[in-house]
């Protein structure tokens, strides 16, 4: 079945991906959905989740950290991976290197080759190219192998040492990693290809174009060293031990992370920063890796309380927790940092109180699951049932949380909401006045009640742009028995007007508790 | 209304001036900018007393005044009375929280939420609780409430923490609640266990109260008064620090306190209003569940 | 609500209609009906700080019989709760609009700025309730108190009950606020719409104020459906607390005697200049200018008709409105601005002698009875035409002559169309803006069932997408809702008293307008005079070719003496080569051409009237055709409709025909025949059209008419209805189409360089009239820095009838050109005015380098890369690769280097360059950038390029068609000029393609329009197939099947065809298998099946094919 993933871009969802029977209909990459759906009714298109394909990509560059710990993120589809110095470890693979690359060395090309099958494996298709500079490997895998695609095969390739002209000259100047401005005015006086100013004076295409273009070019050919910034955090903010033996004792492991927390507090310390999240990683003997993560409400580095988090979620896991055969390596990594701002020593109250208090929602956290120390999220909605919501402490920013702002209370205002809302709503029994008036008496799990005051109706119409049918208006009313117990309900429709003869007829429901 | 020592002019002044520093920073709650105590915001710990100037409910304790910074028990007859449980409760944090920085820890079991519903942040907020201090922790064992109430009590962001139950449960036997008495004596915050349907059951709180809703209006036939005040019927079945004893509350939304019941005129005039009103046709129908 | 009581009398006082833009959602009418229906003892507008709706309201409470109450919702700036203001008499009223025209000079258009002092200066007489929203109660005692104290009227406490959150304590507390401040209280509903359906259309309009989605807008959109009309019971129920405040709406409504009709119009004095009378004045000046008209005498009989028509001005004492037209128009005449007259009474014989119409009455026999009635009492309506860049001059004369507070331009209610109503509506349901694009695509397609739901799944969309419904239900709900207010292209209205206490007045977006709040069939319901100041575009042409013919050729001419009645001209017209004529230039009219073939003036009248909504719905144009032809014998329905219809072959054409024949024929009043013509105007949002159709149809049957004609003439009123064309614009515009023919036939360059000075102007773009042109043997030469100026000049050239295209051969004769045109700087894209100007004024002997132009002109780097771009330097030897490379060279950096004391040798030296050697710009690639750069190529047409490809598939060329035989099956593909759907020709669309060899005529039956929808509308390359139909002359190609072909444009600008031919392979690309990865962290990963990364060449490829597609032309659409 024809399929495609779709993204907003450039205020149309747009394919961001396809499958073969799609493309076999020939529908294109970054074409919108709707002139592809134009002309095939039948795609099937899913929408993109945001920042998915971000993570799946992250997660390739991680996985890439085996060849290099030097990985960068390229783009929204591309790694650039430094190999220098770490091909030869690849050199004992003796398998033959096709035609075009046997001048490539044969640890590089070893690489590139395992790299590929692996990738291949997991059902990625993968181009890849290798060559001096960053800014050469990455014209040659985007605009030099395109064709090569063609075969099936992973298309991969290196350029050996010193040998890009004669290969990237042809390409088309969008090989130079251009803005698409200056490609345009370098189109307009008829500068196309690579070889159209690989070869120029730099001064006139300086004073046209701008210096990025020069320096893209001296980057091509090798005349400038271009940064690579790594997508893992520097190793200073990992540490790790490694044990002959093997430990597999909890206390032991609590142990250790203390002795991990005070190495990377020190780092953290120098950094100015502490961590908003940690990992975990205990690595067992059978090669089975164990990640625990953990994250924080404020920067943190006091190792008491990084082993403490530690310890909550470790004790949270309970008996999931499995040493195996013991572990032989432990690492702790702070996956997430931020400026540390040391508490306002003169206000210590507040400073004091709101650091307390994080402490107390990540360890509750830590225990119970974040999501079950929660606060209320205002919602801007007419509805009861959605007008709060619940969402954890830990990440919710307490400025959105912006209750008070109701009218200034006239006197003798009543609670005009209820102090505890059931839900979903309760269908209740009820003798009514008709057309619209309260319960005159209920009943609610089976128990009767007699209304003896009363105040309403306040009318809400749900929205009715969301459902096919639009659901009926509701009457709310407050009420209280003879008990003086208050109870908040509503009849759903509106009697003689949504209950039409062939319609349902009206429905009473308990929404709230009162005071 | 705070029983509180007499407060030394000079903390009392840089106390205030930290709570509105700490306000324009946006640190603390609107509610808690609202009456700033001097004294509680010196000396840290908040009063030790709480009045609520009502004098029946204030004498039943031994030195005038509900104490603080220990554990409350509250409980009501069946779940359904929750709403007025709630409110009583409620009232209480809302005079505390007023009083003393700090956030509300609301924990609860799933088995209570489905009784008597979700605590409703909007009902809070009229009651003077703001709910963007209150956090709520939803635990899924007794033994987890009452692990999050003890880590609760001994925080000093909390002022307040608040316990939900169904029932006796058997984890909170009398070791479970010295334990947490214990816990919350040696922290500053005030612990409330608020029992739906709880019978009476050994405990180390320092009271029980027994709430039950007071009735504010009446009808005339099928002419149907409007509502007066939140009010409570609550007996003091027990009292370590004073004698036990029953009364009668109201709470004032305007005052943002407890007041004594007093018949006054309702503001709606009873005249011409009610479903039998004007309209005068005030035909009654049953519906059904289905 | 259902609740019966013996109910009071109620009466509405404060409903908003949807002139409280993006608040009310109905229209005044809907709400007077509304009331009506439900009994209500009155009903008051409100709306917000405006009087907009009320003449609408006004009138439609007149015809249902309502008492109707004028009124408005005050908004305050300074904190002041909403007032409701409601004038008791003409004095208040007139108070009221000081108010609010005080509060709208102040603030910005759109916006009126009122305090509560503004209020206490002006509110005496006007019956004031304070209408508190929640939480506006505090100071309510003391504002009460201070009104009451204020004013005599006794203010009032408004309250509105909507079923909200507290209702009974809000209404006990007013109550108490009324009671303590001894005012009392007065129920409203506070009414944004007429009945509670309308709730969505209400959310969704607040949505677009707020610019949220529905979701978005959360508590700020109504809790219900609540804020309706109700009627008296449901008000009794809801207010059953306080009955007194119901019963005081009928006490407010009694002492409320003010009504719109109290609006006594006054026209203002005239200068009687010599005179001592206007009428007297007007005579003079008449006599004056018969006397300059007619040198050689006055025939008897025009005097006869001066004379008729003096007295009939004269009785009706409309002397000063026509000195006022005639003193603008003396002012135009002496600023040297052409000015045409039209309108029911320009065509007279008093208009022609004071020099406000050229047409000759002697010319046309023009009846102006027929036009001002002396029983109907009709103003007279005169609309002058003016050269549109130069009519903001007559308009700042009107406000100088007479002041701000006696002068104001009517307001165009700005409504929305469908298109505009799916953008906006489509955004608040949260639509992607591609979404909205498509969705607007297919409008033209929507019928009042709702959207086709193949249409959508062509448009790309999912029709099983419930949003989507709803954008098309709301969208059609909200279209021809007022939007906003803007000014009336031109309609003055003049007063004697001061016009601010008659219509509040209100900023205009243009710095020193100002507009009233009323458009023109408000002001015309209402009887007030407005004069229109219009602009017309093909004026401006004209006075330009008149210039340049007196300039170049030395040939002095105005639009009187322009030769008249050559048969030349009229040759020229019957072979409908009429492209840049005014009126005659669309298709429909060049298809008319060679069957009316007109040979006089009054047939040029004929023409101009006849292509219009009212006899094509009246199924007239045949049968005229037909007679004309001779084909059919001229006999009248009657003897008495032969005085009517005698010029017109007893066919009635014209909408005076149609309104005498209701007259003559169906037994109308001349009044009333007045209210049916009303009616159709405004009949779709009145929709009492029934009566009358039943009345004309029964009144001519009864006197002997064929029941067909009598519906074909009620139809062709209903024509009227939408666009009336009366016989005296026809002969206003008639003249102009003669003019502008003559100067095309006559002199084509002339008429080719006034018509590219006056764009934008007409159906073509300037290509096709330099096209023509071309085809007329005009030599046109490209742009030049130092040859070109601003405008489109003439230079030596040879006579133009020596290269004429063989189409126009018979021309020889006729064509007298023989100059060149010189294309001008202003067809170059996005060059300023002032810029070109400098340039022109230092350009002395002539640049001669691109530096030396730079430094000279003292231009900016990009306006002389754009000068590049336009390849306007071929003078001194640079190609445009080359000027452009030149230019990017600049260093705009370096300011101190453009002093030419630094401009020595030595900085030249520093400077110096190594030759730029930049590659050969292949000639495809030069036209698509002249296209990017002119919007087009003197070089070659764009298809010239792809004509061998074109020829392997077999297809033909566009003038190929002209040269075969009925019914043959053709294919040709063109670049699509034009696409046009006629209200009238039933969903048939006509297109224009073009090449290089000419153009050929589309037809799309609208079968074949819905199966190739979107080609229709997006290509702009496009292959048609299909048969040939040629009927005298005019050939038609009727599509059958549609291609895109826009890809190949593609291949133009490439730099070598092969190599674009190549890439495109490699649009195939390698397939990935769907696969599954562990890693996935969301749900819709796991079908995630990543693409292969784009391949850059493709990507090339289509870069290109964009930006040459963004360069050719998009095909202008009409209606």
């Amino acid at each position: 079945m024809p399929r495609v993933v779709v993204a907003a871009r450039r205020g149309a969802d747009r394919i961001v991906a396809l499958n073969a029977p799609a493309r076999a209909l020939g529908v294109t990459a970054d074409e919108p959905l709707a002139d592809a759906r134009a002309r095939h009714p039948a795609l099937q298109s899913d929408a993109q989740a945001a920042g998915e394909v971000a993570a799946l990509l992250a997660a390739l560059a991680d996985w890439c950290d085996r060849y290099t710990p030097l990985v960068a993120l390229d783009g929204e589809d591309g790694l650039l991976l430094d190999i220098t110095g770490c091909a030869h470890l690849f050199a004992h693979d003796e398998s033959a290197a096709p035609a075009g690359e046997e001048r490539l060395p044969a640890g590089e090309h070893a690489l590139m080759r395992d790299c590929l099958r692996r990738l291949g494996d997991q059902g990625f298709a993968v181009r890849a190219g290798v060559a001096d500079t960053p800014a050469a490997a990455w014209a040659y895998a985007r605009h030099a192998l395109a064709r090569d695609v063609l075969s099936g095969e992973p298309s991969c390739g290196g350029l050996p040492p010193g040998a890009w002209r004669e290969v990237l000259a042809p390409l088309p100047m969008a090989a130079l990693r251009l803005e698409d401005a200056t490609l345009d005015a370098l189109g307009r006086v008829g500068l196309t290809q690579v070889a159209d100013v690989i070869d120029r004076p730099r001064g006139p295409l300086a004073a046209r174009f701008g210096r990025d273009l020069v320096r893209r070019i001296e980057r091509l050919r090798g005349d400038a060293a271009e940064p690579i910034s790594p997508r893992l955090a520097a190793p200073l903010l990992a540490a790790d031990r490694r044990f002959f033996e093997p430990i597999s004792r909890e206390e032991d492991v609590r142990g250790v992370i203390l002795g991990l927390a005070e190495r990377l507090s020190l780092d953290l310390e120098r950094r100015g920063e502490g961590g908003r999240a940690f990992e975990l990683a205990l690595f067992r003997v059978d090669g089975v890796v164990n990640r625990v993560t953990v994250g924080t409400s404020r920067a943190l580095r006091d190792p008491a309380r990084v082993r403490g988090l530690f310890s909550e979620k470790l004790a949270a896991l309970g008996d999931d927790f499995d040493a195996g055969f013991g572990f032989d390596l432990v690492r702790l990594c702070v996956l997430e940092v931020q400026r540390f701002e040391p508490a306002q020593a003169d206000f210590a109250q507040t400073g004091e109180h709101a650091e307390a208090l994080e402490a107390l929602i990540d360890r509750l956290g830590a225990r119970l699951g974040i999501a079950r120390v929660a606060r209320f999220l205002p919602c801007d909605t007419h509805l009861p049932e959605i007008r709060q919501k619940l969402v954890p402490a830990a990440v919710v920013d307490t400025g959105a949380l912006v209750w008070c702002s109701q009218t200034p209370v006239a006197p003798d205002t009543p609670q005009l909401r209820p102090l505890r809302l059931i839900d979903p709503p309760e269908p209740v029994e009820a003798v009514a006045m008709v057309p619209e008036g309260p319960p005159l008496r209920f009943r609610w799990r089976r128990a009767l009640y007699e209304v003896r005051a009363c105040e309403g109706p306040e009318r809400l119409v749900p929205p009715w742009w969301q459902e096919p049918r639009p659901a009926p208006a509701r009457d709310y009313y407050r009420v209280e028995d003879g008990e003086g117990r208050r109870f908040w309900l509503y009849r759903e429709g509106l009697y003689g007007v949504d209950s039409a003869p062939q319609g349902p007829p009206p429905r009473w429901f308990l929404q709230g508790l009162y005071a | 209304m705070v029983a509180v020592p007499r407060p030394d002019p000079d903390r009392t002044l840089l106390a205030e001036l930290r709570s509105r520093v700490a306000a324009l920073e946006g640190g603390l709650s609107s509610e808690g900018r609202l009456m700033p105590d001097p004294a509680s915001a010196a000396n840290g710990q908040g009063p030790a007393r709480l009045l609520t100037g009502v004098a029946g409910f204030d004498g039943l304790f031994a030195s005038s005044g509900m104490p603080c910074g220990t554990l409350h028990e509250a409980t009501s007859a069946e779940s359904r009375s929750g709403g007025a449980l709630t409110g009583f409760v409620a009232a209480l944090l809302a005079c505390l929280a007023a009083r003393r920085a700090g956030a509300v820890l609301w924990v609860m079991e799933p088995e209570a939420g489905r009784e008597a519903g979700c605590p409703n942040a909007e009902g809070l907020a009229r009651f003077g609780l703001d709910p963007a201090r209150v956090l709520l922790v939803r635990t899924r064992r007794v033994e987890e409430t009452l692990w999050a109430m003890e880590e609760g009590v001994q925080a000093s962001g909390i002022c307040a923490v608040v316990a939900e139950l169904r029932g006796a449960p058997r984890a909170l036997d009398l070791t479970a609640s010295r334990r947490l008495l214990l816990r919350t004596e040696a922290g500053g915050a005030t612990a409330f266990l608020l029992r739906h349907g709880g019978e009476s059951a050994p405990s180390a709180a320092v009271t029980r109260f027994r709430i039950a809703a007071r009735p504010s209006g009446g009808r005339d036939g099928l002419r149907l008064a409007p509502l007066g005040r939140p009010g409570w019927q609550v007996a003091l079945q027990r009292n370590r620090d004073g004698r036990p004893g029953t009364v009668e509350l109201e709470w004032d939304h305007a005052m943002r306190s407890f007041a004594a019941p007093a018949d006054r005129e309702p503001v709606v005039p009873r005249t011409g209003d009610g479903p039998a009103g004007a309209s005068g046709t005030g035909r009654v129908m049953a519906f059904s569940r289905r | 609500m259902s609740v019966q009581t013996g109910s009071r009398p109620y009466a509405e006082l404060c409903a908003a209609t949807n002139f409280s833009f993006l608040r009310g959602a109905s229209h005044p009418e809907e709400l007077v009906r509304q009331a009506a229906a439900l009994g209500l003892a009155g009903l008051g507008i409100c709306d917000r700080n405006s009087l907009a709706g009320v003449v609408r309201a006004h009138m439609a409470a007149k015809e249902i019989g309502l008492q109707l109450v004028i009124g408005c919702r005050l908004g305050f700036c300074d904190g002041t709760p909403d007032i409701l203001a409601w004038p008791r008499e003409r004095q208040a009223y007139g108070r009221l609009t000081r108010l609010l025209t005080i509060g709208n000079r102040r603030a910005p258009k759109g916006e009126c700025h009122l305090t509560l002092e503004d209020l206490v200066a002006w509110g005496e007489g006007i019956v004031l309730a304070p209408l508190p929203g929640p939480g506006e109660e505090a100071g309510l005692d003391a504002l009460l108190v201070r009104l009451r104290g204020t004013f005599d009227d006794m203010p009032r406490l408004a309250v509105a009950l909507g079923y909200g959150i507290d209702d009974r304590r809000r209404l006990a507390r007013l109550g108490e606020i009324a009671r303590k401040a001894g005012v009392p209280l007065l129920a409203t509903n506070d009414v944004l719409y007429h009945v509670p359906g309308r709730r969505p259309l209400q959310d969704v309009l607040s949505c677009i104020r707020l610019h949220e989605t529905l979701e978005g807008a959360g508590r700020r959109l109504e809790a219900n459906a609540e804020r309706h009309l109700k009627g008296a019971s449901a008000m009794a129920h809801v207010f059953r607390a306080a009955p007194e405040a119901l019963a005081e709406t009928v006490s407010v409504l009694k002492s409320l005697t003010f009504s719109l009709d109290d609006l006594a119009y006054e026209y203002p004095e005239e200068a009687t200049g010599l005179s001592a009378t206007p009428q007297e004045e007007l005579e003079r000046l008449t006599w004056k200018g018969a006397e300059r008209r007619y040198p050689d005498g006055i025939p008897p009989r025009v005097e006869a008709t001066i004379r008729r028509e003096l007295a009939l001005v004269s009785e009706l004492a409309y002397a000063p409105y026509f000195l006022t037209v005639q003193d603008i128009v003396r002012f135009a005449r002496a600023r040297g601005i052409l000015a045409q007259g039209r309108g029911s009474a320009a065509n007279s014989a008093v208009c022609f002698c004071l020099g406000i119409t050229e047409v000759d009455p002697a010319r046309g026999d023009l009846l102006f009875e027929r036009f001002i009635s002396p029983e109907r009492r009709e103003p007279p309506d005169i609309d002058v035409d003016f050269e549109h860049e130069r009519r903001e001059e007559v308009i700042q004369y009107i406000y100088e002559k007479y002041g701000r507070e006696h002068a104001g331009l009517a307001a165009t209610v700005i409504t929305y169309r469908t298109r505009s109503a799916v953008r906006e509506v489509g955004k608040v349901f949260g639509l992607s803006q591609d979404t909205l694009n498509r969705l607007a695509g297919t409008i033209w397609g929507w019928s009042s069932q709702g959207i086709d739901q193949r249409m959508l799944r062509e448009a790309g969309l999912d029709p099983a997408d419930p949003r989507l419904v709803l954008v098309a239900r709301l969208s059609r709900a909200i279209a021809g809702f007022p939007r906003h207010l803007s000014q009336h292209v031109g309609g003055f209205v003049i007063t004697r008293g001061r016009l601010d206490t008659v219509v509040p007045i209100q900023n205009a977006a243009m710095e020193g307008r100002t507009v009233i709040e009323w458009d023109k069939d408000d002001l015309e319901s209402l009887g007030m005079l407005k004069i229109d100041i219009l602009a017309l575009g093909m004026l401006t042409a004209i006075r330009k070719c008149l210039d340049l013919l007196r300039e170049d050729y030395g040939r002095e001419e105005t639009l009187a003496s322009i030769p008249a009645e050559e048969p030349e001209v009229y040759d020229m017209l019957c072979q409908a080569d009429s492209l840049g004529v005014f009126q005659v230039e669309s298709r429909a009219q060049m298809t008319m051409l060679p069957r009316l073939k007109p040979r006089n003036f009054y047939d040029l009248v004929i023409e101009v009237a006849i292509v219009r909504p009212g006899p094509i719905q009246g199924d007239m144009v045949h049968p005229y055709l037909r007679r004309r032809q001779g084909l059919e014998k001229v006999v009248y329905p009657k003897r008495e409709l032969e005085e009517v219809l005698g010029k017109t072959l007893g066919v009635p054409l014209f909408q005076e025909q149609a309104m005498r024949i209701a007259i003559v024929a169906a037994g109308f009043s001349p009044g009333e025949a007045d209210r049916l013509r009303r009616a159709m105007a405004t009949f779709r949002r009145v929709g009492t059209i029934g009566t009358f159709q039943r009345k004309m149809i029964d009144g001519m049957v009864a006197r002997g008419y064929e029941a067909d004609f009598a519906e074909r003439c009620f139809r062709q009123i209903e024509g009227f209805g939408e666009y009336g064309f009366p016989e005296s614009h026809a002969a206003s515009f008639a003249l102009l189409v003669y003019a502008s023919a003559w100067l095309k036939a006559r002199y084509p360059d002339v008429f080719l360089a006034g018509m590219l000075n006056a764009q934008p102007l007409g159906f073509y773009a300037p290509a096709q009239l330099v096209r023509d042109a071309r085809e007329h043997g005009v030599e046109v030469r490209e742009v030049d820095i130092n040859l070109s100026d601003w405008d489109a000049t003439l230079e030596a050239g040879a006579p133009a009838a020596g290269r004429l295209h063989p189409r126009h051969a018979q021309m020889r004769g006729t064509i007298l050109s023989t100059r060149a045109v010189r294309l001008g700087l202003r067809s170059a894209k996005r060059l300023k005015e002032e810029e070109v100007q400098t340039l022109i004024a230092r350009r002395g002997e002539g640049f001669d380098s691109v530096r030396d132009l730079w430094l000279r002109s003292g231009l900016s780097k990009r306006a002389i890369a754009r000068l590049a771009e336009a390849d306007a330097f071929r003078s001194i030897g640079l190609d445009r690769r080359a000027a452009l490379w030149a230019a990017q060279g600049l260093d705009e950096g370096g300011e101190p280097t453009r002093l030419p004391l630094f401009d020595t040798a030595a900085v030249g030296e520093l400077r110096r360059e190594p030759d730029a050697d930049l590659p050969p710009m292949p000639p495809g690639a030069h036209v698509v950038a002249d296209y990017r750069a002119l919007s087009l190529s003197l070089k070659a047409h764009p298809v010239v390029f792809l004509r061998q490809r074109l020829e392997r598939l077999s297809i033909a060329p566009c003038e190929a068609l002209s040269h075969v035989r009925n019914g043959v099956r053709r294919e040709v593909a063109g670049l699509v000029l034009v696409r046009q759907r006629p209200g009238t020709a039933s969903g048939v669309i006509f297109m224009t393609l073009e090449d290089e060899t000419g153009v050929a005529n589309i037809v799309v039956w609208p079968k074949v329009f819905e199966r190739h929808r979107a080609i229709v509308l997006g290509a702009r390359l496009l292959r048609v197939r299909g048969k040939v139909q040629s009927d005298q002359g005019v050939v038609h190609l009727i599509a059958d099947t549609l291609e895109d072909a826009t890809a190949m444009l593609g291949d133009l600008s490439g730099d070598s065809l092969a190599d674009a031919g190549l890439a495109r392979a490699d649009e195939v690309k390698r397939p990935v298998p769907e696969q599954r990865h562990k890693v996935s962290p969301g749900s819709g990963l796991v079908q995630l099946v990543r693409e292969v990364p784009e391949l850059a060449r493709v990507r090339d490829v289509h870069t290109r094919l964009r930006q040459t597609q963004a360069a050719m032309p998009k095909g202008r659409n009409f209606h």
